[in-house]
């Protein structure tokens, strides 16, 4: 399934000018940031702009998807029937909040043939329509094909608007594929491996029908052209993007940092990925004449931190460091349980030193379950890069020592610098984790007065269910192949994702909503804990991101908040 | 569906020692062999039937990690029963008993009632804690004791159930007091007093030895 179209909205991408590292508010460091006005025309902060978006956060009754299964036609099938560019911001404005609030649908399909059911306002499609025959027609005259998520500019208030739009035509480039995997006549040729694609995790007294859905269900876009399979999970990332990537990174120069980390932000391609995260999580260094040095260097301190900490014929462990070593073992068996690379003997003990050196150097927190978790994006991203094949299926046990080595140091610095921008979620209490909960209520409170009420009225408390929204940063609740999307938007924010997550969070609970009003304690504590997102796909994830980047510039910096 | 009592549950013990198994087991009916690490707290419910009455039991299956326990301690509160667990297969899950039991009883109300559970019985070659030591540390500590498997779904049952009837129990004999919800007892919607005047309330003891 794929909400392609939706996911559109509102993207901070760099491609619609919005620089996504910036907002309107002063930080909780206190560095006062601008928006950045490029193609914009106005700041978000106008009223254009911001009445919009913040009438729909704030409205106690949001709009209501017309159907829980809902459709968004293919520009490509549609003929133009009025509506112009010029009056389509209502328009678009109406959609806007209809599409938003639909993400809670997990049956929204996008289907090309013979479909006229449109999410919201009925001008929208006129809308797309005009849009697409606009654009086909540039096409024609330039003679060529759009490239996706490609967006030239963006004009004033209207910037959501184009940004729907114009995406909603490059998601559907003319030579591209557009399938599902339950489509029968999905052509194997057509199938491209998808290294991070898998099912969330499982956990115990599931009760929603969610979980019988195989991880083959879910439905994405490919680009069924050129590009190599190993990118395709790069659904959305244009040959242009990658390209953008490549300039800055093949730089004769320096590496542009703030580039590359705006470039980041909206999702890595994952041919680069993993020199990106390196580089942003400063492991890499931006010479590129001294990369190899450098990485050699640190790869040589983890791996004698590993013969002086944890080999055992080297030291004789306290009772302390034993009963570590005891309690991470038993973990990292039952870390990524229904992953078959992770069961593997080699891929364990790698991960057992990087979190048993990792909580020896970090005494003050010292190991905490969880921190099993997010050690793992690290290992397969960088494991993928090595292989560039299917590291979920394939045979570990072929992998070379040198490359598990690499591997195992490259993911213990990048989790060290990752882990070191949320030092007090793990120390004692966990005093980081507490703030995040009590912000993600302040800000619940603020933009879905309903839910609040409903939550607090059925005595559900956010901690009950959002500990370990913070503990594991979603990674129990989304595919590994997601969280890798939303480590990029992380690893780009750097030591202020603690903030962006908090509004990631908000943005995820208020995606259910509807449903929880619906329930009482004991449903809602069951449904949160096994949410159904089995078949999300990066659109989700995308538009997820696009919510929390807008809650982001709403409210953050805003007194009552902080 | 309409109950007479709903009655909380909290588990306890240190991690690893199949408390999210037990709870999967009682409430799904199926074993997970390898489980995901609970953070924070995980729930579940069920519905049982304690002499012929309807009770609902809302489980907290809490994280077993120390670093947690300044979240857990929380769920105490408002409980009714406790499962405190240890594996029958590691001595140190046994030793740490005693601190469990003291955060638990300075922590929940005195009228909680704690069944001691030696878990993963059915791994008998690797035991490392007799059914003894687990029977006297229970009776030293006036605790109701079973040992269980949740692998084989052994004595699962019995370890919620027993507790609910101890927990019913107090309740006839006014130990509880039902009006007050911190004593994690609250009442439903269904009749309650008809069939204790009907029938007498059997409580046998299960057998608490659960592998030969």
């Amino acid at each position: 399934m794929s909400l392609q179209a939706h996911s559109s909205v509102l993207s901070p991408s760099d491609d619609v000018s919005i620089d996504p590292t910036t907002n309107t508010g002063s930080n909780p460091q206190g560095h006062t940031r601008t928006f950045s006005n490029q193609g914009i025309g106005s700041s978000p902060s106008s009223d254009g702009f911001l009445s919009k978006i913040s009438k729909y956060f704030k409205s106690s009754t949001p709009p209501t998807p017309t159907s829980s299964s809902s459709t968004v036609t293919s520009p490509s099938t549609l003929t133009p029937s009025g509506g112009g560019n010029n009056n389509s911001t209502s328009t678009t404005g109406q959609y806007y909040s209809n599409s938003v609030n639909n993400i809670g649908s997990s049956n929204s399909t996008i289907t090309t043939p013979n479909t006229s059911n449109v999410v919201g306002s009925t001008n929208t499609p006129d809308y797309y329509q005009q849009k697409q025959k606009q654009l086909q027609k540039k096409q024609k005259k330039k003679g060529t094909t759009p490239k996706p998520g490609t967006i030239s500019k963006v004009r004033g208030a209207s910037f959501p608007i184009e940004a729907i739009s114009e995406q909603i035509v490059g998601v559907f480039p003319q030579n591209s594929n557009i399938t599902t995997s339950e489509d029968d006549s999905l052509s194997e040729k057509s199938k491209v491996y998808d290294p991070f694609e898998e099912g969330p995790r499982m956990s115990i007294g599931s009760d929603n029908g969610s979980n019988s859905s195989s991880a083959g269900n879910t439905f994405v876009i490919r680009n069924s052209g050129n590009i190599s399979n190993y990118l395709s999970d790069d659904e959305g990332v244009s040959e242009s993007k990658l390209e953008k990537f490549r300039q800055i990174l093949n730089s004769n120069d320096d590496i542009d940092i703030e580039n590359l980390r705006k470039l980041s932000w909206r999702g890595i391609p994952s041919s680069v990925r993993a020199v990106v995260w390196k580089i942003l999580l400063g492991y890499m260094p931006l010479n590129r004449e001294r990369t190899e040095q450098i990485i050699n260097r640190k790869r040589k301190e983890y791996l004698d931190y590993v013969s002086k900490y944890y080999n055992e014929e080297h030291l004789q462990k306290t009772e302390q460091e034993t009963a570590l070593q005891k309690q991470i073992h038993i973990d990292v068996i039952r870390t990524n349980p229904d992953l078959q690379l992770y069961q593997n003997p080699r891929i364990q003990q790698a991960l057992e030193r990087i979190l048993y050196i990792w909580s020896i150097r970090h005494p003050a927190s010292g190991y905490v379950q969880g921190l099993n978790d997010l050690v793992t994006p690290f290992m397969s991203v960088f494991l993928y890069d090595f292989m560039k094949c299917d590291i979920l299926t394939c045979d570990p046990d072929t992998i070379s020592n040198e490359i598990m080595e690499h591997m195992e140091c490259d993911s213990f610095w990048c989790f060290t610098q990752f882990i070191d921008f949320i030092q007090d979620h793990y120390t004692f209490a966990q005093p980081g984790i507490q703030r995040m909960v009590n912000k993600l209520e302040e800000i619940i409170q603020k933009i879905d007065e309903s839910l609040f009420n409903h939550l607090q009225s059925n005595g559900l408390e956010f901690i009950q269910f959002s500990f370990r929204w913070m503990n594991c940063l979603l990674m129990r609740e989304l595919s590994l192949k997601l969280v890798v999307k939303l480590f990029d938007a992380y690893i780009a924010e750097g030591d202020e994702f603690e903030n962006f997550h908090t509004y990631v969070c908000a943005a995820f609970l208020k995606t259910w909503s509807e449903r929880l009003q619906k329930m009482d304690f004991a449903e809602m504590v069951m449904f949160l804990q096994h949410l159904p997102t089995r078949t999300w796909t990066f659109n989700e994830m995308e538009l997820l991101l696009s919510q929390a980047y807008m809650l982001k510039v709403l409210y953050d910096g805003n007194n009552h908040l902080n | 569906m309409s109950y007479s009592y709903l009655f909380k549950y909290i588990i306890i013990g240190d991690t690893g020692v199949g408390k999210s198994c037990l709870l999967l087991q009682f409430t799904d009916k199926r074993f997970q062999p390898v489980h995901d690490l609970t953070i924070g707290v995980e729930f579940g419910a069920r519905m049982i039937n304690i002499d012929g009455k309807q009770v609902k039991l809302q489980i907290w299956d809490t994280a077993g990690q120390e670093s947690f326990r300044s979240i857990t301690r929380s769920y105490y509160r408002g409980a009714a029963g406790a499962l405190l667990v240890y594996d029958i297969t590691r001595r140190e899950t046994f030793h740490h008993l005693t601190t469990w039991l003291e955060d638990a009883r300075r922590h929940s109300n005195s009228t909680m009632t704690i069944m001691l559970v030696g878990n993963k019985c059915d791994l008998d070659s690797r035991r490392a804690v007799s059914y003894e030591e687990g029977k006297k540390f229970a009776q030293q500590h006036d605790l109701i004791f079973l040992e269980t498997s949740a692998k084989n779904d052994e004595n699962v049952e019995e370890a919620f159930n027993y507790t609910a009837r101890i927990i019913n129990e107090k309740i006839e004999k006014g130990i509880i007091d039902v009006t007050n919800e911190m004593n994690g007892v609250k009442v439903g919607n269904a009749p309650t007093a008809t069939t204790n005047l009907l029938e007498k309330p059997t409580t046998s003891e299960p057998k608490g030895k659960c592998c030969g």
